[in-house]
């Protein structure tokens, strides 16, 4: 997601300048930035989402448990697709503040994981057609 | 008379006349007798209260004309083990004698000619080129070669044992039933805990999948004893991996365990590389390792302290801190780091294929100074498997090895 055209040494580099700058803003002492970023992915990994399902004619948004490799690369994504529409000036920026608001629980990538598990709830009735 | 209703005892006492129907139901109440009621015998209008009642014995059942063939077949599947118990019985006969004729033509003592010594000297009397190891010529014991068969599989009502013996693959299909009943229980329990908010119970209780692998399709052929196909046995294994997906597998392990086979540790045994001793009494072990087009030779000095020499360079050969790190992690988790010096030649490939390669030798020349639950800990974190990746060929009407064109 981070890596376009191959180039996996800017994609590092990317990723290690946000960290950098996570670390010199963050709030929480005691924490690493590496902490810092594993606590911004669990707060915007989902933990139930929705699946359509076609059952005798009608297409149903069945909720469904998300399996734990898929949550963390749901959360991976979200991150680096919603820092990416970010206003800041370079990419290790808006990553870093992406991560530094989903720690804090805002962010838009907070709000998608919030959003897909309303979806879930709204859809809750269709639980039984687990596939 | 006990039992019976006062009318009708009455009626009997009294020399009445009964219908035999009523009889019938008096007498069936007493005796508990399964008889028609023409059988029944007629009362007279006259008697004197103590009259015998005659019953038929009970009417044999008469063969129908389905359990006549039923027991047909059952006849016909007895005559097919028969012939098939004669036909081994002659085989292993021969077998026997073939093996004493073999032990005479190799000079070797008929006796003691064990099944190994048949299988050097078939491959010395009739040497075979042919790739495949099943073509050449093999002689074993017939029960190891015919293919096995079930036992009865109905009795002789005709009526099959197995439930599910009209698909013809029964035990097949039994176990995916099983497998569905299995992992719907588990969702039920899911449903529970979450209801009972005991989600923190969850954690680590899922299937582990290392170090074991679902058993071959052959293995799977042979403990079913029935003839299963590729797509049936994909489908097995895609529901089988379902249920080791679900939180709460764990619980289900020895029923998963049935169908997986442990991957062996032996193999490391055969892969332990020699430690030659030079003079001052360093040990140095070598090894080869490869990845991509690269491949490299490995030498690990104990004791040392923590140097490398990759192609004449130190460590600087690799500019990227990446491949630094991958050269690291077998020294990490064998914890050796610092206490070896490492010296590597390594050809072709680039930076990523150069490092993996030393990686490997690296890994396979530190199982010569290890111990046995560190080379357990080496295997499971995978520094010990070639990685079999290499670069895919383009093809003809693609545009590289995957894309195809828009048109």
């Amino acid at each position: 997601m981070l890596m376009w055209h191959g180039k996996k040494t800017l994609s590092f580099k990317i990723f290690y300048d946000a960290l950098e700058i996570v670390r010199q803003k963050k709030t929480d002492e005691e924490k690493t930035a590496l902490e810092v970023w594993k606590d911004a992915l669990s707060n915007v990994m989902p933990h139930v989402e929705v699946r359509s399902r076609r059952v005798g004619g009608a297409t149903f948004q069945v909720p469904m448990q998300v399996l734990p490799d898929r949550k963390i690369s749901l959360a991976m994504k979200w991150l680096i697709g919603y820092s990416r529409k970010r206003n800041e000036k370079s990419m290790a920026q808006k990553l870093a503040a992406e991560i530094l608001s989903a720690v804090k629980e805002e962010g838009a990538a907070y709000k998608k994981k919030v959003d897909t598990r309303k979806m879930a709830e709204a859809n809750k009735a269709f639980s039984h057609f687990r596939f | 008379m006990a039992g019976v209703s006062p009318w009708a005892r009455k009626a009997v006492f009294e020399g009445k006349c009964i219908s035999s129907r009523r009889l019938y139901h008096v007498l069936l109440q007493k005796y508990d007798i399964q008889f028609s009621p023409k059988h029944v015998a007629r009362l007279s209008s006259v008697s004197d209260g103590n009259e015998q009642v005659f019953v038929a014995p009970k009417p044999q059942n008469k063969p129908t004309a389905k359990a006549v063939t039923i027991s047909r077949a059952m006849r016909a599947y007895m005559e097919q083990a028969k012939a098939y118990d004669q036909k081994m019985k002659a085989e292993v006969a021969e077998f026997e004698i073939g093996k004493r004729h073999l032990a005479n033509i190799m000079g070797e003592d008929p006796d003691s000619f064990t099944q190994a010594d048949v299988d050097r000297a078939i491959e010395y009397l009739l040497p075979s080129g042919l790739f495949d190891k099943k073509a050449r010529p093999v002689m074993k014991n017939p029960y190891e070669i015919f293919p096995k068969k079930k036992a009865a599989q109905f009795g002789l009502d005709g009526r099959p044992y197995h439930w599910m013996y009209f698909t013809i693959l029964p035990n097949y299909y039994s176990t995916l039933y099983e497998i569905t009943w299995k992992l719907e229980a588990l969702k039920e329990a899911e449903d529970q805990m979450r209801a009972e908010n005991r989600l923190d119970e969850m954690e680590g209780q899922s299937f582990n999948t290392a170090s074991s692998e679902w058993i071959s399709l052959q293995v799977l052929k042979n403990k079913m004893v029935e003839n299963i196909k590729e797509k049936e046995y994909k489908h097995f294994v895609t529901m089988m991996e379902r249920l080791v997906s679900h939180p709460l597998s764990g619980r289900e392990q020895d029923f998963i365990m049935e169908w997986r086979v442990s991957l062996q540790a032996e193999q490391l045994e055969s892969a332990m590389p020699e430690i030659e001793v030079e003079q001052g009494g360093r040990m140095c072990a070598t090894a080869k390792g490869e990845r991509k087009s690269s491949n490299a030779i490995v030498k690990v000095y104990k004791p040392g302290s923590g140097n490398f020499i990759i192609n004449g360079k130190d460590l600087t050969y690799f500019t990227q801190n990446l491949y630094r790190e991958t050269l690291l992690l077998p020294l990490i988790v064998s914890d050796h780091l610092g206490k070896v010096d490492v010296e590597a030649d390594v050809e072709l490939g680039g930076p990523t294929g150069q490092a993996g390669a030393i990686r490997l030798g690296l890994a396979r020349a530190l199982l010569a100074y290890v111990e046995e639950d560190v080379k357990e800990n080496m295997r499971l974190t995978g520094l010990l498997t070639r990685d079999p990746r290499r670069r895919e060929r383009k093809k003809p009407g693609q545009e590289g090895a995957r894309k195809k064109f828009t048109w």
